[in-house]
């Protein structure tokens, strides 16, 4: 009997005008290869955010899975941080 | 010589005059009758003295009770392309099924009123008025087959609230660092619990509440969202008496922390240098919108 559990990434959507990604990592737990649970974990990135001199950062994504790093560097052109710096300024 | 069925069947009718159950005991061979024939090679369907049909079994525990591997079958073309299938897997957790047409974007299970109206032939497909229809990929309440009105998620899990500055994000640690969600259509629901919250290095500008399980969407042209849900601040300074707030802006996964003043309607960020220690807590819910 083996059990084993494992993190995967369930779910990378890129939603909305600001191409927000949305990642779902899954936790499974495996016994003798048949699925016994699995529990989601979730979080959304941004961009970027502003600095106290309304500057965009960019948002930090090193230590994201490389699939996320590849969605979010294939979606957040320099088209979509100007307009989302431009909103984020808009909402102050 | 024996006698045969056919002559028993004969000698009994002329006795009585009449044709009895009893008349004949055994298999009739070569029997046939319009609609039915006697093909099957061993008992295809019982009716007990309890009035219980069964098909495929001769014990059956239930006006209608059918072993077949199949299930039961309801299939208007014959084609096993659609219609309506009902089973179990007969093994393992014996999962049942009800498989509804096949597996293509417009198939759906609707539930109506109306079927066909009164006085007219029944089960005439007439002014159906669907209340909800199954569609593969959601629920759809009503007759429409638009967006709108159809739930087409549920999901619930965890998040990870991150304590941070708006203008510089500083580093902290928690006793507790908890935040669940439920999802259900486009409304997201998301709790968090920060507890001895611990200045590493110390962040500045208004608090904000990072890592939301989804992004907000407010909807183009609503210009009230924000606004959104309820918690309670301890151990923070100048917040007493005034009313506190959060604000999830459109298009972003975080929120910020605000109070409002007590003199002319105005309002502020609560500052992240306001926390007072680090026994300071935070702890409540957003609601909000998600979607493209």
């Amino acid at each position: 009997m083996a059990i084993t559990k494992e993190t995967q990434i369930g779910k990378i959507e890129v939603v909305g005008k600001y191409k927000s990604v949305q990642v779902r990592t899954d936790t499974v737990v495996i016994e003798d290869s048949v699925e016994l649970t699995r529990k989601y974990n979730r979080h959304a990135l941004n961009c970027g955010t502003l600095d106290a001199d309304n500057n965009l950062v960019d948002t930090d994504i090193s230590g994201e899975n490389a699939e996320v790093q590849a969605v979010c560097n294939a979606v957040w052109t320099q088209t979509i941080k100007d307009a989302y710096k431009a909103h984020l300024i808009s909402l102050l | 010589m024996a006698e045969s069925n056919a002559s028993k069947l004969a000698n009994n009718i002329l006795t009585d005059g009449k044709f009895d159950a009893t008349d004949v005991v055994g298999t009739l061979a070569g029997f046939t009758s319009t609609g039915i024939d006697d093909n099957a090679t061993s008992t295809a369907m019982t009716i007990d003295s309890n009035e219980n049909v069964g098909i495929g079994l001769t014990d059956p525990t239930g006006k209608l009770h059918i072993i077949s591997g199949e299930g039961l079958i309801i299939d208007k073309t014959n084609n096993g392309y659609s219609g309506t299938r009902i089973h179990d897997d007969g093994s393992g957790d014996y999962n049942s099924y009800i498989d509804l047409g096949r597996n293509q974007s417009g198939t759906r299970l609707t539930i109506r009123k109306g079927g066909r109206v009164q006085g007219t032939t029944p089960w005439t497909n007439d002014t159906p008025s669907a209340i909800c229809s199954f569609a593969y990929g959601g629920i759809a309440f009503g007759s429409s087959t638009g967006t709108a009105d159809t739930l087409d998620d549920y999901e619930e899990g965890t998040w990870t609230p991150v304590f941070a500055g708006g203008s510089t994000s500083g580093t902290y640690t928690y006793l507790e660092q908890q935040g669940h969600y439920v999802k259900v259509g486009s409304l997201v629901t998301a709790w968090f619990n920060l507890t001895n919250i611990t200045t590493s290095s110390a962040g500045s500008g208004t608090i904000q509440i990072l890592g939301l399980p989804f992004s907000a969407n407010w909807q183009n042209g609503f210009n009230g969202g924000g606004v959104s849900g309820s918690m309670e601040i301890h151990d923070f300074n100048n917040i007493s008496g005034v009313h506190t707030f959060v604000n999830l802006g459109d298009g972003t996964s975080q929120f910020s922390i605000n109070k409002q003043s007590t003199a002319n309607n105005g309002s502020s960020g609560i500052a992240v240098t306001d926390k007072n220690s680090d026994s300071s807590d935070i702890r409540g819910f957003v609601t909000y919108y998600t979607g493209g």
